[in-house]
Parts: structure tokens; sequence; C-alpha cells
């Protein structure tokens, strides 16, 4: 308690503060715009971190993180256009709602929803995480080879399109991991004496790559939107709290549902928004209302959604395993400012990571005043016309491309996989694996070269230690119950 | 167009994506092939022991998307269809962000932008040059002071500045 304290008090230093501001007002018009993503909003802001101090970073990405967490809900709720794919559950009650005429109390109780929903994960996120980085610490090298493999087939399995489609796409990811110098001889591979790729293929580039660049070249030729009228006053946008207090089971249960998923890699917000939703449906005394304008419905995605916050930076301050694209970004921006997530980052930095967590604090309290106070400037936000906002986020892209090594091969690497994003999710190939396949790849590859070489090329290294038995065996069940899953489904709509 | 034409359209589309993976396993290969053993001579597990590893899962996957998107369950649900003007527009976007990267090495960060911005804007459909010169002089002036003089970080200067 006395360390979460001292986090709240960095992060309240006026620098830090002041960023936090800022990015969490960047994070709901990220999210609040149909076309931009939270990590696309991360992304896009990390040029602006190379020379900031780690806590200032840190304050503006996770107030980024927790805004973009809310902002979704406000396009999902006046124009039926989900700023993030968790705000389409959200739009199913809260459109209806906003036709009614009911917007303002569906905005009010969407901001408080997620704002109670990150304060439940976050309490989670200081119990658990330092336990598990505890633990973690006994782990060796088969251990995190084995880690690994299970954070790598999760993400494949909880794919939306075919398991072989993921699994191809993270297997792509881990052959470009082995672009660089190999981690235990030193000696060059598939670098065509290309100085820039000596140290393996650069993270931000290709993250910007994947994630903003198919973005961009969707919605540059996209029309503004027309918004509903509605009152934007702060009276009516507070929901009573007779309305919160009938909703206080729907929040529990959905901000449980949404930690507990962003513990788990690959599913992401939208996963716990569908399941806080049905969860919060089938437990109703009214299930049938649902879709036409409950507020329950409105409460369950957003809880949920943003409990998931907590939820993923677990694995990935712990364990330094990111659980969706936008703490993959997270775990790159902590590797610019020379800090390597993992169990030891709570021992070395144990400060530091207390002040992400104050962070988080500040960044959850700010969210809600900003999205409150200023959601007239939020509608406004939303009819900017997007030929003139993509372009500028395009300048964007090429200025974080280029700055971290003042390269523009960078660049053109930024544009190589820019495409490759954009026919992947064309023809249906997830990008998800092959991003994270990229970041683990280099940490897979370490750690189980180093464990066969000590056993002299026994495999059965893996096996023999029980908490790498356990994680390959967790693996291996995983990947089965998925195939089996999936095939059962196919053969039921064939017979039908 | 025949009905049968058309399935083999949809064949060949189907198959174009495996086609392209297996022509990357071929190349990836041969260069994994060419790779130097280690220092250790530790046999197999040398730097190209991952490599061979993620090489073989790719085929076998490769393989089976074959087997399940053009033979198995999914033949009939998988229509992957992709307009024209849409590769069309994705290659004009990568290609002038290339031009733009390749003019701030000569040009410098602000009239690259202001460029590349007044391109951007007139073939995504805005064609007011009252609203695309200022926007553009405007952005690629704050965008250059915050980034070079406030924040530090270090963009192409070049001409003008």
């Amino acid at each position: 308690m006395n360390l979460l304290a001292e986090g709240i008090v960095q992060a309240l230093a006026w620098k830090p503060f002041l960023f936090a501001i800022l990015g969490s007002f960047m994070g709901i018009v990220f999210a609040a715009i149909p076309g931009l993503t939270v990590s696309m909003g991360i992304i896009l802001l990390l040029p602006f971190t190379f020379h900031m101090a780690s806590v200032t970073s840190m304050s503006l990405l996770v107030g980024v993180f927790v805004g973009g967490m809310t902002g979704g809900s406000i396009s999902a709720i006046l124009i039926n256009i989900p700023g993030n794919p968790a705000a389409i559950v959200t739009s199913l009650d809260g459109h209806p709602l906003a036709r009614k005429g009911r917007a303002g109390v569906a905005l009010g109780v969407a901001f408080f929803s997620s704002f109670l929903g990150g304060l439940f994960s976050l309490a989670c996120l200081v119990t658990i995480a330092p336990q598990l980085a505890d633990f973690a610490l006994k782990f060796g090298a088969p251990e995190l080879a084995s880690l690994v493999l299970l954070g790598l087939c999760l993400i494949c399995g909880f794919a939306q399109t075919s398991m072989s489609k993921a699994l191809i796409s993270g297997v792509l990811g881990l052959s470009f991991a082995t672009v660089g110098m190999d981690p235990i001889d030193s000696i060059p591979r598939f670098t065509f004496s290309v100085v820039q790729i000596q140290q393996g293929v650069s993270f931000l580039p290709v993250m910007i790559g994947l994630f903003a660049v198919p973005e961009i070249i969707s919605g540059m030729r996209g029309s503004a939107v027309s918004l509903p009228d509605f009152s934007t006053r702060l009276r009516d946008l507070l929901p009573s709290p007779g309305t919160l207090a009938g909703l206080w089971k729907t929040l529990a249960q959905s901000s449980l549902i949404g930690t507990t998923i962003g513990l788990l890699p690959g599913t992401g917000s939208a996963v716990a928004a569908v399941l806080s939703y049905n969860t919060a449906q089938r437990r109703s005394t009214e299930p049938e209302s649902f879709g036409k304008g409950k507020l329950e419905g409105v409460s369950a995605p957003e809880a949920a959604n943003s409990a998931m916050t907590g939820g993923a930076m677990i694995p990935m301050l712990t364990l330094g395993i990111p659980g969706d694209p936008v703490t993959a970004v997270m775990l790159g921006a902590l590797t610019i400012q020379g800090l390597a997530p993992g169990p030891l980052l709570f021992e070395s930095h144990g400060g530091f990571v207390f002040s992400i967590f104050g962070s988080f604090f500040i960044a959850l309290f700010l969210t809600i005043v900003i999205a409150l106070l200023g959601i007239r400037l939020f509608v406004q936000v939303l009819r900017v016309p997007p030929g003139l906002l993509f372009p500028s986020i395009a300048v964007f892209c090429v200025i974080g491309a280029f700055a971290l090594q003042n390269s523009f091969f960078d660049v053109f690497l930024m544009i190589g996989f820019g495409l490759l994003g954009y026919f992947m999710q064309k023809f249906d190939y997830p990008i998800m694996p092959l991003l994270l396949a990229i970041i683990l790849g280099p940490v897979f590859e370490k750690n189980a070269r180093m464990s066969l070489i000590l056993s002299d090329g026994d495999p059965g290294i893996f096996f023999r230690k029980p908490i790498s038995l356990v994680f390959l065996a967790l693996a291996l069940v995983y990947l089965v119950s998925v195939f089996l899953k999936r095939t059962s489904f196919w053969r039921d709509r064939s017979r039908a | 167009m025949t009905e049968e034409s058309k399935k083999i359209r949809q064949h060949v589309g189907r198959l174009a994506v495996p086609i392209l993976l297996v022509v990357f396993y071929v190349w990836y290969g041969s260069l994994i092939l060419e790779l130097p053993q280690g220092p250790g001579e530790e046999g197999p597990l040398g730097p190209s022991f991952i490599p061979w590893l993620w090489a073989s899962l790719l085929i076998v996957l490769t393989l089976v998307e074959i087997a399940t998107g053009n033979l198995g369950a999914r033949r009939d649900k998988e229509r992957v269809v992709i307009e024209r003007k849409s590769v069309l527009d994705a290659l004009i976007l990568c290609l002038l962000l290339a031009g733009f990267a390749l003019l701030m090495q000569y040009t410098g960060f602000t009239p690259a932008v202001a460029l590349f911005l007044a391109i951007c804007f007139w073939w995504s459909g805005i064609r007011s040059w009252k609203i695309i010169l200022p926007y553009v002089v405007i952005f690629a002036f704050v965008v250059n002071y915050v980034f070079h003089h406030v924040l530090k970080v270090p963009l192409p200067q070049d001409w003008l500045f």
C-alpha cells in the first residue's frame, strides 16, 4: 500500500500529471473516432516519449490506454459506429437509448462503468502482479520457453478466423524474428549485409506498419458522420446514485470477467465485452429487453472493457508477455526506455512499476472528468472529415518510424509491413499473432536453445521441469480443445 | 463470365496465399542452408536450428490451410473478395508514403510534409485550396517546431531550415 502511495505521489508530480491529462484526452479522442484505435494512438505518441523521463512517458501512455477504453463508447452510443471493437457491444443498447433521447444517460453510465471497472482491475493489478513476479523469478530457461509457447498458442487460439491461418500468421512472425544476430552464437542471419537489421527487425516500424497503415488505407476515403442532437450539460450526463446502485451486480461481475479475460494473452477487450454482456443478459430478469436500450447492456461491456486494462498489464509487466496490441506497444515503450518487462523489473525498478500503477489510478480519475466535461468537444472531433485526419496521422506514422533510429530504412520497413498487414486483413489472416511472435520469438529462441544446450540436445528437459511441463500440457490441452470445438462446429454446420 | 470460370477464379483466389507461402518457404529454406554453423560446433543446435523449426512448421500449416481451405470444410464458406480499387488505394498510399520519405531526405521535413499532405487531401477528395493551403502550412510548421525544437526529436532539416 505504501509503495502504491509512493507511486501515486510520483505520478502526481507536475510533468507526469500534465502528460497523464494529455494522454487521457488523446486516448478518448483516438477511441472515439471510428477507424482510429487505442493501439494506434499509443504508437503515434511513442515518438513524443523518446526523450522523456520514464515515469512521464508511462503516464502519457497509460493515460491513452485508460482513456481509450472509455472513449470508444462515445461514437458507439451517438452514431452506432463503435470507436473500438469492444464498443460494438456497447452500441447494442447504447444507440437505442440515444434514439430514445437518452444519449446523455447512456454516456454517463458508460463513463462511470468504465471508471469503476478500471478501479477494480487496478486493485487486482496491485495485488496480483508483485506476487506473480515473485513466483516468476523461479523460472529458468526451459520454463520461460514453455511459457512463451503457451502464450503464442493462446493468442492463435483466440483468433476469430481459422486456427491454421492464425498459426501461419504466428509462424511467419517467428520467422521474421529470426532476422538479425543469432542470440546464442552472435552470427548474423538473413541480414543481406543491411546494417539496420543486424540487431533484428526493428519493433516500432513493424508495429506502426501492421496496425496504423492498414487503418489509414481503409479510412482515407471515408466520409464525415452526422450526429444526433443531445444535451451535453453535466447534470444530464451524471447518472443518479440510484441508477448506479441498481447496476452494482452487473458492474461487479463484468469487472471480474474483464480482469480475468485481460490476464489471458490474445483475448482483448472485445472478448471481455461480449462475455460480460452475455452474462448480464443471462442473469437478468428481463433478458428480452437487452438490445432495445437497457442500461445494463451499456454498463456490462464498458466495465469489462475497462477492467481488461489492469488484467492485461499483469502478464506484460510480470512475465514480459503482452496480452493484446496495446500492451504489446507498451512493452515496446518500456524497452525504448531501457527497461525490460519481466519479473526482474519488480526487483530492479520496483518504484517505477508502482509509479505505473499510480499513473493508472490518476488516469482513471482524469478520464472520467475529461470525458464528462469535454463531451461537447469530442462530439465535434467526430465531425472531422477522414480525408483531413488520416493523412495527418500518416505523417505521425512516418515520424514515429524514422525518429527512433534516425533511419529512412525503418520508414520503408513500416511501409512494407503496412502493405503486408493490409493484405493479411483482406485475406482474413489475423495480425496479432504475427506481431506478438515477432516480440516473443527471440525470447523463445534464446531460452529454448539454452535449455537444449544445457541438456546436450535432450528435449526431455522441457518435460522434466514441473512448471515447464504444466505450461506445455496447458498449451496442448488448449490447442486440442480449440481444434475439437472447431471441427465439431463445422460438422454440425455441414449436417445442417 | 461463365459459372465455371467464376469457380476457377475463386479457387485460384483461395490458393493465392498458400502459393505465396510455399514460395516464401522455398526462399527462406534456401537462405537457412547458407547459414554457417555456430562457433561452438553444436551440431543441430546451431544458428539454423530455430529457423528450420519455423520453416517446417510453416510448410505443414500451409498444407493444412490448402486442405481445409480448398478441399475441406471451409471451401464453401470462404469468399475472399478483394476489389481492384482497394488494392490500388493501398498501393497509391504506400507509394505516396515512400515518396514522402524520399523527398524528406532532400528537402527536409517541412516542405515534404506540406507536399505530401496536399497530394493526399486532393486524392482523398478535399479539393478546396482555401482549406488545403492553410492547413498544410500550419500543420507542417507546428509539427516540425514541436518535434524538433520542443521535444528534441531529430527530424531531417535541410532545405529552408
